[in-house]
């Protein structure tokens, strides 16, 4: 009894062991995660002088004096005033925007049709369409170069270069759409629209008032995917957007001039190109996985 | 007389290929023209030399671009920085990003844990090396602080530094400090994808080896990891392809210094393209890079449909 009693005993604290083990290890993850963002974010607003303060090598206790500090909103005070960043900011947004609505609405019809027909060379339709999204950056770029050039599309004005970074987005936005979606269509039992032709609607009636409502969750998480993709990018607006049509992540590179590099200012844009993506990637949580894996895999 | 006929043509397309085919085909028709004509016009620009000055025409020489990138010593040292990139993030990515998966799966706060890992992915490349960068910094950088605290550290420099990290073979800690920064922003995502494929692991089959007595160690190589195959690999490809893509980290890290230690391929073609403007050796640079990416998505999608066919709903 007693004996069995010592066992369950050295058994429990075997368990607990492990349990803060476990803990511990997760635990430094998290700290190796976030403190990356918390030196961001605290940067942004502190002095100069105080964000390029740091403690003497091994003075583990002096580290605690990162949360000491007055907090100034000068930097992203400046970055409006003296940088001009609006007219960057709204340059984003139409950008990523326009790109995002035009890939998910023709992407939405490419999927449908793609998880429904029968299609000949499906696979190889399938593998051509991911093909565009998977080709690297830089090698779509020196074609896309080219031609855009030849249409005059790269001269020095805001709509033209503007015009570049939606199609340049389209590249990845649109095969994104498809494939994500594509798995959305394909849980939706075939039957529904079955029984809507039955009652008398046409196909695209049947898609449009019956399957549509149903991916709606789809649908809207492919707009905010492919909107963070696109708001995010950086090479494609540094060749395409230029001066005219410059972006958030273009505008905060130029921050970083051959003289200087604006730490502060560049600590409080990169806060502001980060924020709402937090944000807009936390409503779409649940879908997170399958959009980074093209709808491969389900949550 | 003419408008009916044009119906009745329209008609009979409409019979001959169905509805499915139809709502495809703008998406179809944009992809092609945002695709392949680009790719064709690389073909043939691959076999020119791009003219330098104004006034000059490009000339036709053949396949030239292609053969000198065999002797040229930057093009093979960037395929094989490309390489050792995949190698290292993706090891650690994997290694790293699993190991946390089985560790938060129903632990307490797994949503939170969820929450913040969410993080880091949504930050643009771009952000996350000048993050990074500011870290690095010898007078005022946390991490640089860090490693010195740590030991871990014996330079003056970080993202100077051409020595190889490590092993004499490794590239060096300048192309690591890279390889960091693409592990901070990328792990969570392998977390995040493994964790779902840890919900799919069929209950009974744990069940059962839970009965036979299996421990937590060969339960992990014998139920759990068998299932997780075709997430992992998912993730595997996921992760590569997106290495290919984007140059964003090393652009504001090291723009391929020092001493050439982070050019990696497709930084190098950048760097042809749009600082040298030789389109030409561009396109031909592109269209290796192309080569790597192709057999990455073939790959993707046999093992998408090979899934399929296993389990037809998901």
């Amino acid at each position: 009894m007693a004996r069995a009693e010592l066992v369950s005993k050295a058994a429990k604290r075997k368990r607990l062991f492990w349990r803060t083990l476990m803990y511990v290890a997760i635990g430094a993850f998290f700290i190796w995660t976030v403190f990356p963002l918390l030196i961001m974010v605290l940067s942004s607003f502190k002095q100069l002088r105080e964000a390029f303060q740091i403690p003497a090598v091994g003075d583990w206790v002096g580290a605690l004096k990162i949360f000491k500090f007055s907090p100034t909103a000068r930097h992203y005070h400046e970055l409006f005033t003296e940088e001009q960043f609006l007219p960057f900011i709204i340059n984003s947004v139409i950008a990523a925007g326009f790109a995002s609505v035009f890939s998910v609405a023709l992407g939405s019809l490419a999927a449908y049709g793609l998880a429904r027909g029968k299609i000949p060379g499906e696979k190889h339709l399938s593998f051509w369409i991911l093909s565009t999204r998977m080709a690297p950056v830089v090698a779509v770029m020196v074609p896309l170069y080219g031609i855009f050039s030849g249409m005059g599309l790269l001269e020095a004005s805001r709509w033209r270069n503007l015009l570049c970074l939606i199609i340049a987005y389209t590249t990845f936005d649109l095969p994104f759409a498809v494939w994500f979606l594509r798995s959305f269509f394909e849980d939706i039992p075939t039957e529904l629209e079955e029984a809507a032709k039955v009652d008398g609607l046409s196909n695209f009636g049947a898609f449009r008032q019956v399957i549509l409502p149903l991916a709606m969750p789809g649908i809207v998480a492919a707009l905010i995917l492919t909107l963070i993709f696109s708001w995010n990018d950086f090479i494609f607006a540094s060749i395409f957007g230029q001066q005219a049509a410059k972006t958030l992540p273009v505008a905060t590179s130029e921050l970083h001039s051959t003289v200087d590099i604006e730490w502060g200012r560049i600590m409080a844009s990169g806060t502001i190109l980060v924020i709402p993506m937090v944000f807009l990637g936390l409503l779409v949580k649940k879908y997170l996985v399958q959009g980074m894996t093209m709808g491969a895999v389900r949550q | 007389m003419t408008a009916v006929g044009q119906k009745s043509m329209f008609e009979r397309l409409k019979g001959i290929f169905p509805f499915h085919f139809w709502i495809m085909t703008p998406t179809i028709v944009i992809l092609a023209t945002i695709t392949i004509y680009p790719f064709l016009w690389m073909v043939v620009m691959s076999f020119k030399e791009t003219a330098m000055n104004p006034g000059e025409s490009d000339k036709w020489i053949g396949l030239y671009n292609y053969v000198r990138l065999l002797d040229d010593e930057t093009f093979l040292n960037g395929v094989k920085l490309l390489i050792w990139f995949f190698i290292l993030c993706l090891s650690f990515e994997m290694l790293l990003g699993t190991g946390v998966a089985l560790l938060i799966n129903n632990a307490k706060f797994e949503n939170f844990w969820i929450v913040v890992f969410i993080m880091p992915m949504m930050v643009a490349p771009i952000v996350v090396g000048y993050l990074f960068r500011f870290l690095y910094n010898v007078s005022f950088g946390w991490g640089f602080w860090l490693l010195k605290s740590l030991g871990l550290m014996q330079g003056d420099t970080i993202l100077a530094n051409a020595t190889p990290w490590f092993l004499p073979f490794f590239p060096s800690t300048a192309f690591m400090a890279v390889v960091a920064a693409d592990v901070w922003e990328w792990t969570p995502l392998i977390v995040l994808i493994v964790l779902a494929g840890l919900k799919s692991v069929p209950q009974d089959q744990m069940e059962a080896a839970r009965v036979d007595g299996c421990g937590p160690i060969r339960m992990f190589w014998e139920v759990t990891l068998p299932n997780l195959k075709s997430v992992l690999l998912i993730a595997l490809v996921v992760r590569f392809m997106d290495n290919v893509r984007y140059i964003d980290l090393i652009y504001v890290l090291t723009k391929g210094g020092p001493a050439d230690t982070t050019k990696i391929l497709p930084f190098y073609l950048y760097n042809v393209s749009f600082r040298y403007f030789e389109f030409g050796r561009g396109a031909a640079v592109g269209f290796v890079l192309l080569l790597f990416t192709i057999i990455m998505a073939l790959f993707f999608v046999n093992v998408v449909f090979k899934k399929k066919e296993v389990t037809p709903n998901g």
